[in-house]
């Protein structure tokens, strides 16, 4: 059922890092697929989050390449892959603390913003006008997520769950074509989790974005997941739908070790 | 096109006349034969409600609050910490000077005069803070404090051996054109200039940066960019108070602008509590009263106390409100209503 005569939205190819002697990802070849939902599992240290933010423009690949929308993306910049539709969270939450949740939501914003610096300096209507409206989209957004009631409440002083939601807010306020999410259930409880779980299908269904999601909780990957990639020791090792992966002997060795 | 008529226009021409009866309220009535004796009417020796020396103090902590609320922009939105504040003040107070002295021509209206004088003061400070500001703003944190203490004292140390604008001997007959009446209606523009900026997208993505470089960047916004242009209009806030400084004492000696001034700059913002505009002007305004302020007391004791309450009350500040009078640790920093 995947379809992979589409275009890939986003495609490594033979792609490695290596800071030094260690190799983050080496000979990493995957693509995904527009309006699919994908995994990236693996082992801690396995290279999952360097992946991420080779692709997001944080680190420059050291071998192969990476096409993002067709393009290669070497040489871009992160703020420019951003304002190109990539949106991600962070596994180690990121929001900006002093600000309320709105004013998170609507800082990403800044991209679509029409007005100038005199129309904010003497508070014209057109100023008036686009605040109004980005309050507006990112009210939404928060009560799209279920925190819209929050809305004014300082981003840090929001219950961990939240926040997690909240990133997930701001980063949909850029209008992404391709959502990351590093962990997005870490340290959530399972009723959180399965909060969490609906809310992503929701969002995907209801935006048509193309999803990669790290993460541990193997109940949720499988629940969601259209595709899954594996990595191990910066290897991809094993691709497919769930039930395939589940049943990958490589899989299943990376995971448990070997029976003697 | 249809006028448009908004709040800030009639602000900045409320404070106009708010500044101009104030002047005159404190300092007494000029007479009204010319133009430029309303404009530039300063007070003699025992005429109005206030002696020339709370006057000119009172000209002192405007200049204060400007250079205070200038730093805010970068120390308390942005998270920049600069080092280097007076090294601006010093590029506008000689550039406006020198430009007074040397480049605008006699027969020009004084407050043309003065309007082209402030202009130029803050616009090549901007310049430089241009300059300055795309070199050393991929620094963080520390490292930019350095750097920036380092170009403050290389500015200073430059105009030192400008033979043309006085060197050693200090730069003096500048004309004097800065009175209550200017320095009140600077600083209240300056400050609702702020204010605009700090409730713009602008001023929400240098809280962003502020709080997490990497999440803006990530956001699709660049930083640099942001920070770069912070930094031009802080110094040419900076540069501006500068020309103001130097219009109103009439001379200029490089060892007014040393670091020392720069951590003086820094002191106001931590005082008033870092990020808050309102923070910003009483930290300026505190730090130009306290050592001044106490004066009277010397007839009391006998001795010059002035120095041990002014380090005694920053101290017991910083004990009991560590966050600053207006910063709060949870939740936003305070400001006056009109500021909010």
């Amino acid at each position: 059922m995947v379809e992979i005569n589409k275009n890939p939205i986003a495609e490594f190819k033979d792609m490695s890092l290596a800071f030094g002697g260690i190799k983050a990802n080496s000979n990493v070849s995957l693509s995904l697929t527009p309006g699919l939902m994908h995994g990236l599992i693996g082992p801690n240290g396995a290279g999952k989050s360097t992946l991420f933010n080779v692709l997001t423009g944080i680190y420059q690949p050291t071998g192969g390449e990476v096409f993002y929308d067709g393009k290669t993306i070497a040489g871009l910049a992160s703020h420019d892959l951003a304002k190109n539709g990539i949106g991600r969270t962070f596994q180690n939450i990121r929001l900006f603390k002093e600000l309320t949740a709105i004013e998170n939501v609507m800082t990403p914003l800044f991209n679509v913003s029409k007005t100038s610096f005199t129309d904010h300096l003497f508070a014209t209507k057109k100023y008036a006008a686009e605040e109004k409206s980005f309050r507006q989209k990112s009210q939404e957004l928060l009560d799209l997520m279920g925190i819209g009631d929050l809305a004014e409440v300082r981003a840090d002083a929001l219950p961990y769950g939240k926040q997690r939601k909240l990133e997930i807010a701001r980063a949909l306020a850029l209008s992404p074509k391709l959502l990351l999410l590093d962990e997005p259930a870490a340290g959530l409880n399972p009723t959180e989790t399965q909060e969490l779980t609906n809310l992503i299908k929701k969002i995907q269904h209801q935006f048509g974005i193309t999803v990669l999601l790290i993460e541990h909780d193997m109940r949720l990957v499988m629940q969601i997941c259209d595709i899954i990639f594996v990595l191990d020791h910066g290897e991809l090792i094993a691709q497919g739908k769930p039930q395939e992966v589940q049943d990958n002997p490589k899989v299943i060795e990376a995971y448990l070790g070997v029976a003697e | 096109m249809k006028l448009q008529f908004n709040k800030t226009i009639f602000l900045i021409l409320g404070f106009f006349f708010f500044s101009l009866l104030m002047n005159w309220a404190l300092a007494g009535f000029p007479s009204f034969s010319e133009i430029n004796s309303i404009l530039f009417f300063k007070p003699g020796r025992s005429e109005g409600l206030i002696s020339p020396y709370i006057y000119s103090i009172l000209i002192l902590l405007g200049i204060n609050v400007i250079l205070s609320v200038s730093l805010t922009l970068l120390n308390g939105f942005c998270g920049m910490f600069t080092m280097g504040h007076a090294g601006f003040m010093a590029i506008g107070a000689y550039a406006s000077s020198s430009a007074m002295m040397f480049l605008i021509p006699e027969a020009t209206p004084l407050f043309l005069k003065l309007i082209l004088g402030l202009l130029i003061g803050g616009g090549i400070s901007a310049l430089i803070g241009f300059l300055i500001g795309i070199s050393v703003l991929r620094l963080n944190g520390d490292y930019l404090g350095m750097v920036t203490l380092g170009f403050g004292e290389i500015i200073r140390i430059t105009i030192l051996n400008i033979d043309a604008v006085g060197g050693a001997r200090g730069m003096t007959d500048i004309p004097q054109m800065i009175n209550l009446f200017s320095i009140m209606f600077l600083v209240l523009v300056v400050v609702l200039f702020t204010k605009r900026i700090r409730d713009s997208k602008y001023g929400r993505t240098m809280f962003a940066i502020k709080e997490n470089e990497l999440a803006t960047r990530l956001m699709g916004i660049n930083p640099t960019n942001i920070k770069v242009q912070t930094f031009v209009i802080s110094s040419f806030l900076a540069g501006l108070a500068g020309a103001c400084f130097a219009h109103s004492e009439g001379y200029l000696s490089t060892q007014t602008f040393s670091f020392v001034k720069s951590f003086e700059i820094i002191a106001m913002n931590v005082i008033g509590g870092l990020g808050s505009i309102s923070g910003a002007i009483i930290g300026g305004a505190l730090l130009t009263i306290l050592p001044e302020g106490f004066r009277v007391l010397q007839d009391f004791t006998g001795i010059d106390l002035r120095m041990i309450i002014y380090a005694l009350t920053i101290t017991l500040i910083m004990i009991f409100l560590p966050q600053g009078l207006f910063g709060s640790k949870k939740g936003k920093v305070k400001e006056f209503p009109w500021l909010k």
